[in-house]
This record gives C-alpha cells, sequence and structure tokens, in this order.
C-alpha cells in the first residue's frame, strides 16, 4: 500500500522514537501495579507535536489532519507505548472549545479522557455548572487525567469540563498499561465547553473520530503481531525446514495479512472522511472500527499459533498486543457497529454504495 | 503465438458443460491445422512476451471489474434484505460484512495497490483483490439463496436461468479456481510479499 513521503516520515519518527525508549525494563515499569503510565515519554512525544496533531499551532498541535493522527496512534499502539495518547485523543475535538485546556493536553501537561458511557446531568446554579451522575469503561481514568464529559441538561447535551474532580475507580484490564475506569459525579463543578442544548453534533463528532481512532489503533497491533509471526516462521526450524515454509503454517498468515491490507484502507478512509468534515464520519468510522478490531484480534491469534508455545508465554510481545486487541475489540462493540452500518445501508445511506 | 481461423480443417471442438449449465470454455483438438503466416501475433519466437503482455492487460483491470461486479450483487442482494427480512439481526449483520469487505476492496482498487510494474509480471498485490472478491462473491450468493429459500432452488429444465441468484451461486464456485487458485494465490502471497521460504 503506498503513502505518501510526509506521512512516511511521521511513522518513521514515531517508530524510531518508541523502539529507542520502550526498552523491556521500561514497559514492565509501566505495567508493575498499581499500572500506569510513563510520564516522561509521554512528555517528549508531547514536546515531538505528536500529541494532538491534528489541533490548531495555537492550540499547540501540528495544524496536521486525522490522517496524520491516526498515524501516530497506529505506531503508538504497534509499540503497546504504556502513555494515554487514545484516551486524550478522544478529547481533543471537544477541547478546541477551550484554547486553555486543549494546550494542556497537547503540551503533555495532563493528559485527557472522554466520559461519554453513562448518566450524567448538568444543572447551573449561581452561574455555576455542576454535574452529577455515573458513567463507566473510561478509558485511562487516572487521578490527573482531566475529563470532557458529556452530560444532559433541561435544554439537551452539553460537553463540560471537569479537572481534578469527582469519584473515581480504576479497573485494571487485560491491557496492564491501559485501566478502565468508572466515574460518579456529585454536584461537582464544571466548566461549560458546550452549552446543553448545542453539543448534538459534537457529541456525534466525538463518536466518529472514537472510532476512526479505535481502527487507527488496531491496525498498528495487527500488523505488528502478524510481523512477529512472520519473523518467527522464516527462522524456526521443524523436520529440516523453517515452518514458514508449510503451507498449513504460511496460508493462514496470508488470510491475516490480507485483512489488514483491507483494514489500512478502511482506517485510511476513516481519518479522511473526519479531515473533509461532511456527512458519512460516523458510518466510515463505523466499518473501519469493526473490521480492523476483529482483523487485530484474529492477526493476534494467528500469530499465537504461529509461534506455538512461545505465543502463550507471559513473557512474549504478543501477550500485550493481544491484551490490547482484545481492549480494543471490547470498546469498540463490532457487532453494534456492523448493525448501525446495516440500518444505513438498508436505509440508503451508505456513504459509497451510490 | 498464433491466431487460429476455427473454421480450419483440422480443428475438433468439444464445449464442456459447467455446474451452471452453460459452456463457457471447450476441448480443442488440433490435427495438423494448417496456419497463415499472417496469422502470426507479433514476431515468430516471441510469443511468450506477447503471452505475457496480454495477461498484464486481462489482470491489469481485472480487480477493478470484478470489484464492480461485486459491487452489482451486494446491490442486488441489498433489495432483496429490503424485501425479505430487513430487521433480522443475523441478515443484517452478513449484510454489514459483505458492504463493509467491498468498500474495503473498492479503496484497495483506488488508492491503495500499486500500479503493475513494467516487466510485465501484475504484483503480487494483485492476488488480494482477487483473493477476496472471490470468497466474498461465494457468501454472498449464499446468503442470497439462504434469504430466498425453496424458492431460490426453484429450476425449471429448459429455462434460461442467467441472472438468477441459484446460477450466480453455482456459478461462484468456479471463482476461487479461475484466473489461478486461491491457494496458488495464497502461495504467492506467502513468498512474495510476506518473504516467507518456498513451499517446494
Amino acid at each position: 500500500v503506498s503513502e505518501d513521503a510526509d506521512v512516511r516520515e511521521l511513522r518513521a519518527g514515531v517508530r524510531e522514537l518508541l523502539s529507542a525508549r520502550l526498552v523491556p525494563e521500561r514497559l514492565a515499569r509501566a505495567e508493575a501495579p498499581p499500572g500506569g503510565w510513563d510520564a516522561p515519554l509521554w512528555r517528549e512525544l508531547a514536546s515531538l507535536g505528536m500529541v494532538g496533531a491534528s489541533l490548531p499551532e495555537d492550540l499547540g498541535g501540528a495544524g496536521l489532519g486525522f490522517r496524520e493522527e491516526a498515524i501516530v496512534l497506529e505506531e503508538l499502539a504497534a509499540a503497546v507505548a504504556p502513555v494515554p495518547g487514545l484516551a486524550t485523543h478522544l478529547a481533543l475535538p471537544a477541547l478546541r472549545a477551550a484554547p486553555d485546556l486543549a494546550r494542556t493536553a497537547t503540551s503533555g501537561e495532563r493528559p485527557w479522557t472522554l466520559v461519554r458511557r453513562g448518566t450524567v446531568e448538568a444543572s447551573q446554579r449561581h452561574g455555576t455548572w455542576r454535574l452529577s451522575g455515573r458513567a463507566a469503561a473510561i478509558p485511562d481514568l487516572w487521578e490527573t487525567s482531566g475529563l470532557v464529559v458529556v452530560a444532559e441538561g433541561v435544554a439537551g447535551l452539553g460537553l463540560f469540563a471537569v479537572v481534578g474532580g469527582g469519584h473515581r475507580e480504576r479497573a485494571a484490564s487485560v491491557d496492564a498499561t491501559r485501566c478502565l475506569g468508572r466515574l460518579t459525579l456529585q454536584d461537582t463543578a464544571a466548566r461549560p465547553l458546550v452549552a446543553p442544548g448545542g453539543a448534538r453534533h459534537i457529541v456525534a463528532a466525538l463518536a466518529a473520530s472514537e472510532r476512526a481512532a479505535l481502527a487507527a489503533e488496531a491496525l498498528g497491533v495487527g500488523r505488528r503481531a502478524l510481523d512477529l509471526a512472520i519473523e518467527h516462521v522464516r527462522l524456526r526450524e521443524q523436520f529440516g525446514r523453517p515452518v514458514g515454509a508449510f503451507q498449513a503454517v504460511a496460508h493462514p498468515l496470508v488470510d491475516r495479512w490480507a485483512d489488514l491490507q483491507l483494514a489500512r484502507g478502511l482506517v485510511r478512509w476513516a481519518a479522511e472522511t473526519l479531515d473533509g468534515g461532511g456527512g458519512g464520519a460516523a458510518i466510515a468510522g463505523a466499518a473501519a472500527a469493526a473490521f480492523t478490531v476483529d482483523a487485530a484480534a484474529s492477526a493476534c491469534e494467528g500469530a499465537i499459533q504461529a509461534l506455538g508455545a512461545l505465543g502463550v508465554t507471559w513473557e512474549h510481545p504478543l501477550r500485550r498486543l493481544y491484551g490490547r486487541a482484545l481492549w480494543l475489540v471490547a470498546v469498540a462493540e463490532p457487532d453494534a457497529l456492523r448493525d448501525e452500518v446495516a440500518g444505513a445501508v438498508l436505509a440508503g445511506n451508505g456513504a459509497g454504495l451510490e | 503465438m498464433l491466431a487460429l481461423d476455427m473454421r480450419a480443417p483440422g480443428i475438433v471442438v468439444r464445449p464442456v458443460r459447467q455446474l451452471t449449465g452453460e459452456h463457457e470454455f471447450a476441448e480443442v483438438f488440433l490435427t495438423d491445422v494448417r496456419v497463415p503466416e499472417a496469422c502470426a501475433i507479433g514476431a515468430v519466437g516471441d510469443g511468450w512476451r506477447v503471452a505475457m503482455v496480454t495477461l498484464l492487460h486481462e489482470r491489469g483491470t481485472l480487480g477493478v471489474a470484478l470489484t464492480a461486479s461485486l459491487q452489482r450483487q451486494v446491490g442486488r442482494l441489498l433489495e432483496l434484505v429490503r424485501a425479505a427480512r430487513p430487521d433480522d439481526p443475523r441478515i443484517r449483520e452478513r449484510l454489514a460484512r459483505e458492504w463493509i469487505e467491498l468498500r474495503a476492496l473498492r479503496l484497495a482498487n483506488e488508492r491503495g495497490l500499486e500500479p503493475p510494474g513494467e516487466t510485465g509480471v501484475p504484483g503480487p498485490e494483485w492476488s488480494l483483490v482477487k483473493l477476496r472478491w472471490s470468497e466474498a462473491n461465494q457468501r454472498v450468493t449464499r446468503m442470497a439463496l439462504d434469504l430466498l429459500g425453496p424458492e431460490g432452488v426453484r429450476h425449471d429444465a429448459g429455462r434460461d436461468a442467467t441472472g438468477t441468484w441459484l446460477r450466480e451461486r453455482l456459478r461462484s464456485r468456479a471463482n476461487t479456481i479461475e484466473a489461478g487458485t486461491s491457494e496458488v494465490l495464497r502461495a504467492i502471497v506467502a513468498e512474495r510479499v510476506l518473504g516467507l521460504p518456498r513451499s517446494r
């Protein structure tokens, strides 16, 4: 699959930095209980403009598109980098409304995350907005994370920023570098980003952007797992030849390669549809995420099989990749996404079956 | 490379009847057939190159043609689902999968694949589209028959089956065999794209 020179350069830059920094001991440290993230690495990525690349430069971004941001997410996921890259990315579109907060994200000073799965109510008293309610399945909900919260006010959906408030419970997940948090808000003071009643479009845009981001991460995970499998079956010998010479080993890997080739086209399409700003981003994102998270899990499972007993050991890097793949499948919910795609296609809004 | 006048003496054509009942190809027997010199295509001795260039032209556009034909099939399938079971979650799941696969194949054709090289050999990436198209077409025609129930397998002898889903399903079995079997295509990708050792 061909790629423009600027994108190739960006990809190589992220990949080089991560492979230099993420030595095994550093990864292990980030995974050790209670779990955490690598703050120095996060700040380093931010200082190189790799956090929020799609934001304008006056917000600390690089003025690029989501297409470029997707490349960064893909590479971060391929390295299973212990940084809150996905979570911060999810919150970014909403932070455009608050330049000072956006700059805390792009500078690496504060990780952000998005709270949109739950029931949160917003009310205004004496000129101050307050939020109450509960939400779950929040990616990377650390004590220090800034929160972008989708909340229902009398006038409709609104978007709020919460910094350092609310009762936060962290649940470790199969991906030790990425927790899923639960949040309880009780009259928690919040800063309005978009007042209730005016947030429908941006909430839909947040969902579309989340789907494209999950797909980009999945692509990185699947690609790396397949690379590990290929490397192994070229070298590992049985019955006097590399196991990759046996069709029973090689052909399933070809199928996983084919999945990922097709996934790459879908991910790019979803990213460009977002950048285009027109309609269709929700369905493009749904198609890309549903296809790619499944492709990533299959690539990991195919790689585990190709590696034999080595593939099921704790020490092998596949363990992290598979954990991330399962995390992505669980959060993306591909069955629900496919049902949404079917609905759009049956209704004749199939973004491209014209 | 020679062009033959099929009416020339010494040519016997025995059509091969297929699963669909149609004759798309034939066995051809040649016995002492005389061919005028003017019927040579390209220079004598240069036939291999002519054959390769011909294949290049066939394959260079095949991916696009196959995807376009799949798009027609999925469009027809969509009409069928709308009319039959638009709310059946199992059918919706399968429809979405096929629509996404079609979208991905179209994207792969539009901008994902390298153009064929100047060597006359199509790039191995081409195998991807052929491989996935053939399996998608088999699933789509299967899904259509699943939706049609007993009506789908009705076949009155002597009636032209052209365009029916039954004909399409029967025809689709050749998709993973013609123009490179799926096994050969996987072997090409394994060796030339993934860099795995030769299997022979």
